[in-house]
């Protein structure tokens, strides 16, 4: 360039070259010229900058002292097939290379080259522009994203986008697992009509409009349903999401799963409430017992008195039956109320349900009912109070019992699980009555809840307490084949 | 029980009225003597050194002297079976019950039918008691 005579052709403060020249110069990119040898001819001031070198250094050697030794090598065979074949890999292209600075230190630049003919010579500029910021920052911004992704994959928490008409955008593996739902499966989809419980759905929905509409929910509880239709209590915070515009574009939730909390809690203040019930009921049984003392002490005396007169006789009787109902429903009210520990041992579950049918023979009808026991062998010896499950059992077959009808089927039968990550086993107890009503299904472990009419209500109550002082969970449903089902799920071991 | 075997003497300790009247009538009605009834442990213990009986039939919790202290402090003098009758059902009342002689433990609300049994099993003890 610097050969060729100016040739003025503006009449202006600056002629047409210069004004080249001073680009040239002042340029942050890095311009090289070079012949087809591949020759250094030409380097403005900020290739000199960028790669460490002076002018002297730079004319007349090779460029492959800009490139990583490997490249360098190659170079002058890919300028030799270029002339060649005219087939361009980076000439007129563009792409990102490395290059290598004068102390060996080798950075990325995108490079530019274009082919100049002049008089018949063949030269090639290159223009290079040093990227290590841009691809520090590109880095920095995937390891960024990255450590987003895995978070949001990993979280033990529900993470979940919706766009602004509630449908479902996005939402993390650990929804998936919660729901038994694959985000292909729902994506796109409404997220209130199908996780929603439809009770809740319009207030939910009130609330998101609250969200987009800029005011973030924090812990709010609402339940969403799995997709077998259970439902997990969960507690959400949420914003709106924006563009770079300021323009909506979603709501990001995040929940927690706090079913279990809610029930450990509810558990702590039923036991707190038991405690505190327990020590009046202790009081109240000990002065009740005195009282039916004296009661039955004078009925007794009445009836030495009586002598042979039937219908005296017959009174005392009755009223001696009624104090015995009292007496046991104290009984059972004060056992309901007491603490309960656990006796440990380790024991086979078939002989335990087989020698609680036996006792329940003896004092009930069995009406030719029969006992059917299949409890898998893997699954039969287990670690827990051999009295209280029996206690337990006793209840349950007696309510089977009770609405079983003639030559009815009482089945046992066993499953392996887990609960709360431990091995289980799972007893379930089917009838072939006429199965629980909902009321009853839902109300079954209430305290004084009954549907016979003698008894205190508190058989299954007490049941389900000695069950989750196991740590274990007693359900009641129907079989599908009508006739109530009793579960007992316990772990297969208990932990000291 | 036999005709000819000698009537049990029997000292009762309830601090209740209507159950003391109770205790001594079944007692008798089951053909057993009566020879004292007592309203707290320190009367109890009193009758048993006066006139040691066969058999007692105490109360537990009782004012001035209980129950038990009453059976601890007879057993240092004389070995007399016993039949204690309260309103506690507790394991510890039970093993200290055992440990000063008593034969049975009850439970009240205690009915004529099941006293009338208890007492045929401590009539037994008393004679194989005599025997021994």
């Amino acid at each position: 360039m610097a050969s060729n005579p100016p040739a003025p052709r503006i009449q202006d403060s600056f002629s047409e070259e210069g004004f080249l020249r001073a680009v040239v110069d002042t340029i942050v990119d890095a311009i090289v010229t070079i012949d087809a040898r591949g020759i250094i001819l030409q380097a403005n001031p900020a290739a000199l900058k960028i790669f460490g070198y002076t002018r002297g250094e730079l004319v007349g050697n090779n460029v492959s002292m800009l490139m990583p030794a490997t490249i360098g090598r190659e170079h002058d065979g890919y300028l030799e097939a270029f002339l060649k074949t005219r087939v361009a890999k980076i000439i007129g292209i563009g792409r990102q290379v490395t290059a290598v600075r004068k102390d060996g230190s080798e950075f990325p630049i995108e490079l530019a080259v274009s082919e100049v003919s002049i008089e018949g010579n063949t030269y090639f500029t290159g223009i290079m522009r040093d990227i290590s910021e841009k691809v520090r920052v590109e880095e920095a911004v995937r390891q960024e994203r990255d450590f987003s992704r895995s978070l949001i994959d990993t979280a033990h928490a529900i993470i979940l986008v919706l766009d602004p008409l509630g449908r479902i955008e996005r939402f993390n593996p650990y929804l998936e697992e919660l729901t038994g739902y694959a985000i292909d499966e729902v994506v796109g989809k409404d997220w209130f009509e199908i996780f929603i419980p439809e009770a809740e759905r319009s207030d939910i929905r009130d609330l998101f409009a609250k969200t987009l509409s800029g005011i973030p929910v924090v812990s709010n509880v609402n339940a969403i349903l799995t997709k077998s239709g259970k439902e997990r209590v969960v507690a959400w915070s949420g914003r709106r999401l924006l563009n770079l515009a300021g323009d909506v574009i979603g709501v990001l939730a995040i929940g927690n799963d706090i079913t279990e909390l809610k029930a450990a809690e509810r558990r702590l203040v039923q036991s707190e409430r038991l405690a505190a019930v327990g020590q009046m009921v202790t009081g109240l049984a000990h002065e009740s017992r005195n009282a039916l003392q004296r009661t039955l002490a004078s009925l007794e005396m009445l009836e030495m008195d009586a002598g042979d007169d039937p219908d005296a006789l017959e009174l005392i009787q009755r009223a001696k039956r009624a104090m015995s109902e009292l007496q046991r429903l104290y009984d059972e009210v004060r056992n309901y109320a007491a603490p309960i520990k656990l006796d440990r041992s380790t024991f086979s579950l078939t002989h335990l349900l087989e020698e609680t049918w036996e006792q329940v023979q003896q004092v009930h009808e069995t009406q030719r009912v029969s006992f059917d026991v299949r409890v898998q062998s893997d699954l039969d010896t287990i670690e827990a109070d051999r009295d209280r499950l029996q206690q337990v059992f006793r209840n349950v077959i007696e309510n089977a019992l009770a609405v079983s009808p003639s030559e009815g089927l009482i089945r046992v039968a066993s499953a392996k699980c887990e609960l709360n990550g431990q091995p289980a086993v799972r007893i379930t107890i089917t009838d072939d009555g006429p199965g629980l009503s909902d009321d009853q299904q839902r109300r079954i472990f209430e305290p004084f809840y009954t549907t016979k009419t003698r008894g205190t209500g508190l058989g299954m109550a007490i049941a389900a307490r000695i069950i989750n002082a196991h740590n274990g969970v007693l359900t009641a449903t129907n079989h599908e084949s009508l006739g109530a089902e009793l579960s007992v799920a316990i772990p297969s071991r208990l932990r000291s | 029980m036999g005709s000819d075997s000698p009537k049990l003497r029997i000292v009762i300790a309830d601090d209740e009225p209507d159950v003391r009247e109770f205790l001594s009538r079944a007692c008798q009605h089951c053909g057993f003597e009566v020879v004292a009834v007592a309203e707290n442990g320190a009367q109890l213990a009193r009758c048993c050194a006066d006139c040691p009986p066969d058999l007692i039939l105490t109360d537990i919790m009782m004012p001035e002297v209980d129950g038990l202290t009453a059976l601890g402090e007879i057993r240092e003098h004389i070995v007399i079976p016993s039949i204690v009758i309260t309103a506690h059902d507790r394991p510890e009342l039970r093993l200290q019950a055992a440990e000063f002689g008593a034969v049975a433990y009850l439970v009240k609300p205690i009915g004529l039918a099941s006293l009338k049994d208890t007492l045929e099993i401590a009539q037994q003890r008393v004679a194989e008691l005599r025997r021994a």
